[in-house]
């Protein structure tokens, strides 16, 4: 017989004993569950990306966002001032100084109550939360000190708010001005940048991204707790392993079979092992994943997503186990060998 | 033989590596427990630690979405209900609700300055104190601006879920105050509402805070709450269902709401949890197996010598009890290494192991249910059943 054959041969008896010994419980604790552990932590990742995607086909109402270069035709050029208001009381809110009122009352589907046109030179808008607090009306003339230090008058020409009156916004209390109020403000913006409308699914996908984020991270400390410790784990179990085949070993010894192919032999066959029973585990996992998904529907929760682990996940399990074990053989076949062929 | 001289027989016949194996293997799977299950109570009791009364003798009355972050109460239907009710000593009101700032979701909860000093021993680090007539202003925990690395002056936008339009906003204080707090972003009521989409007249929850003397369950009877909601009046979290019912319709249409209540994630991480509690059966039950499996010829010649098959498995089984009860608080300590090394948070709060007693001796029972069922299922002769 050829070398080759009688190293298939071998690696067939290694195998054959190993499936039936007593160590295979040991094997299941070292690799099939913490490859169970990742995969189902690989199908909450898949899961939350699938999730994303469920939420990027759902557009939703407009509502804006802030950038800082513009984005389009949806979007106004803005300039944020810190303002005092000093009317009986003194409050402090925002002027946003906006380049095109119209398109920005436009996207921002604000109701105006008195004339948007006037709102240049030293007129102003204000929003109806400020309005009623101040007790303002249209027609009202202000004193607002902006930056602390620079006082001006305006004249109230507009008040605008929201349309309903479940669906506010910040605007109730904001001032808005033309450029006309450019030199009041005099370069000491806040902020300055683009307001754009976008789907209402871009701010609850980046949100869900941030606590996808989160989620991830836990299951990242996790699968790196997983793999330090299951690197010991596996090495001692292996050493385990070895014991019973010295046994074996010895037969295959008297045999005939040479010390290289022998070592050969027992790496192979234990990596052959251990990437069945990782497979076997991802596997597991993901049964697992999908009946815990089934049985969250009795308790009236739906996930509409079939997650699986990803190729790389699958593909960087294996070779964390080929290569764990091949370096935990590698070290035990020496223990092996230096007790039983001599 | 006496059960101690069997039992040290027993274990020298096996031998400290397969014991030590075990215990190895039962201290990675009890902290992977550990974790799973502080993080899905943590993220599942979201609410009630956002909403839970800090202060003593206080009920908590939220809508019917029962979740802070997207119920809502009419403020004149709880001061109807309320009116005339010996023995409140203040009701204060809160809107809270979650934002995108600096690339996190944080929550940001407004109250009147007056009832923020009421619950809270805040101390102002730095900036100016909380006042009620800024719109533009916020005030930051002191833990979450130093994660954030923010300080007083900064500029920061926030993008609320239930407002249209972004908040662009100066840092005007860092405060030392309590968790949940110092986690969180803290505006003016009037800009907390409109950043929560609504008018004057909503709040998310509302804090009765009673005399000393006084029973919480007035409180239930005068808002309706029938006699099945009793064990939540324990956690003195009410539902206010009538108030909760006519808008039920209008939070569970939109996707916002879903999200808020932190739909998806909550669920992703309970199916993480219950396929975890399956895989870690099943290894707890191999675990549970292998002392006996392993040195299933050594433990022969004691049952042919004269020790019976019972005693031999009573013995491993007090050595594996043994070893998972002393396991168990370095687990409980090494998740606790792992979350403050790893800096797991969600919504800005740290994640934080804090298992009760209770929840702790679940985990041992379940632990030493699927071992001992794993040690019953084995036997000396070689015949697994």
């Amino acid at each position: 017989m050829s070398n080759a054959g009688v190293f298939v041969k071998s690696v067939y008896t290694v195998l054959f004993t190993l499936f039936r010994g007593r160590y295979l419980a040991l094997l299941l604790i070292s690799v099939t569950v913490p490859s169970a552990i990742l995969s189902v932590m690989m199908c909450t990742s898949s899961s939350l990306e699938a999730g994303i995607m469920l939420f990027e086909s759902y557009t939703g109402s407009e509502s804006l966002v802030w950038v800082n270069e513009s984005l389009g035709d949806n979007c106004v050029e803005v300039s944020v001032s810190n303002v005092v208001v000093v009317d009986g009381k003194i409050v402090n809110t925002s002027l946003y100084v906006i380049s095109n009122i119209s398109k920005y009352i436009r996207i921002t589907y604000l109701a105006v109550k008195g004339s948007i046109n006037h709102v240049n030179g030293l007129n102003v808008s204000i929003g109806s939360g400020l309005a009623h607090l101040l007790n303002l009306s249209i027609g009202s003339r202000i004193r607002i000190i902006v930056d602390e230090n620079k006082v001006a008058e305006v004249n109230v020409v507009a008040i605008h708010g929201s349309r309903g009156i479940t669906d506010r916004g910040i605007s109730d209390y904001l001032i808005i001005g033309g450029k006309g109020l450019e030199h009041v403000v005099n370069g000491t913006w806040l902020m300055h940048g683009y307001l754009c409308s976008m789907p209402r699914s871009h701010i609850m996908i980046s949100m869900l991204k941030s606590i996808g984020g989160s989620i991830d991270h836990l299951l990242d400390v996790m699968i790196m707790l997983v793999i330090s410790s299951y690197a010991a784990v596996i090495f001692s179990s292996l050493v385990k392993v070895s014991d019973e085949f010295s046994g074996i070993v010895m037969i295959l010894w008297e045999s005939g079979l040479s010390r290289r192919i022998l070592k050969a032999s027992y790496m192979v066959s234990l990596m052959l092992i251990a990437l069945v029973l990782s497979f076997f585990g991802l596997s597991l996992g993901v049964a697992i994943f999908h009946s815990s998904l089934w049985i969250l529907r009795f308790l009236g929760l739906y996930l509409p997503v079939k997650p699986l682990p990803s190729v790389p996940g699958i593909a960087l399990t294996l070779l964390l186990t080929s290569i764990a074990t091949l370096l935990a053989s590698y070290a035990t076949s020496n223990r092996i060998f230096q007790e039983g062929i001599t | 033989m006496r059960l101690f001289s069997m039992v040290a027989v027993v274990a020298r016949v096996v031998g400290v590596k397969v014991f030590v194996f075990v215990a190895v293997s039962t201290l990675v799977l009890a902290t992977i427990l550990v974790l799973v299950a502080s993080y899905s109570l943590f993220i599942i009791n979201i609410n009630e630690y956002i909403a839970f009364p800090r202060l003593n003798n206080t009920v908590v009355v939220s809508g019917f979405a029962l979740s802070p972050l997207s119920s809502l109460i009419k403020i004149d239907d709880v001061e109807k209900a309320l009116n005339g009710t010996p023995g409140i000593r203040a009701i204060v009101y809160e809107v809270v609700t979650l934002a995108y700032v600096n690339d996190e979701v944080i929550v940001v909860r407004s109250l009147k300055a007056r009832d923020l000093k009421m619950i809270t021993d805040y101390v102002v680090l730095a900036g100016i104190d909380v006042y009620d007539y800024c719109t533009n202003c916020v005030w930051v925990g002191m833990d979450l601006a130093r994660k954030l690395n923010i300080n007083v002056g900064n500029i920061l936008v926030l993008q609320s879920l239930f407002s249209k339009e972004p908040l662009v906003a100066r840092v005007a204080g860092i405060l030392l105050v309590d968790k949940p707090y110092s986690n969180e972003i803290i505006v003016s009521w009037m800009l907390g509402t409109r950043l929560r989409g609504v008018g004057d007249g909503y709040a998310s929850i509302a804090l009765v805070l009673l005399e000393p003397d006084v029973n919480k369950s007035l409180i239930l009877e005068k808002l309706g709450i029938s006699d099945v909601r009793e064990q939540l009046l324990e956690k003195a979290l009410l539902v206010l269902k009538y108030i909760g019912r006519s808008r039920r319709t209008l939070l569970y249409t939109s996707p916002d709401f879903y999200f808020a209540r932190l739909g998806l994630p909550r669920e992703l991480l309970l199916a993480l949890a219950l396929s975890i509690v399956f895989i870690l059966s099943s290894g707890y039950y191999v675990l549970g197996q292998l002392p006996l499996v392993i040195s299933r010829e050594k433990l022969r010649l004691l049952y042919e010598i004269g020790l019976s098959e019972t005693r031999i498995k009573l013995s491993i089984a007090l050595i594996v009890a043994f070893i998972t009860l002393s396991v168990l608080p370095l687990s409980s300590i090494l998740s606790k290494i792992v979350l403050a090394a790893g800096n797991v948070a969600i919504l800005g709060y740290d994640v934080e192991v804090n298992l009760d007693t209770l929840t702790l001796s679940m985990i041992s029972a379940y632990m030493l249910l699927f071992m001992m069922l794993g040690l019953l299922m084995v036997s000396i002769s070689g015949e697994n059943s």
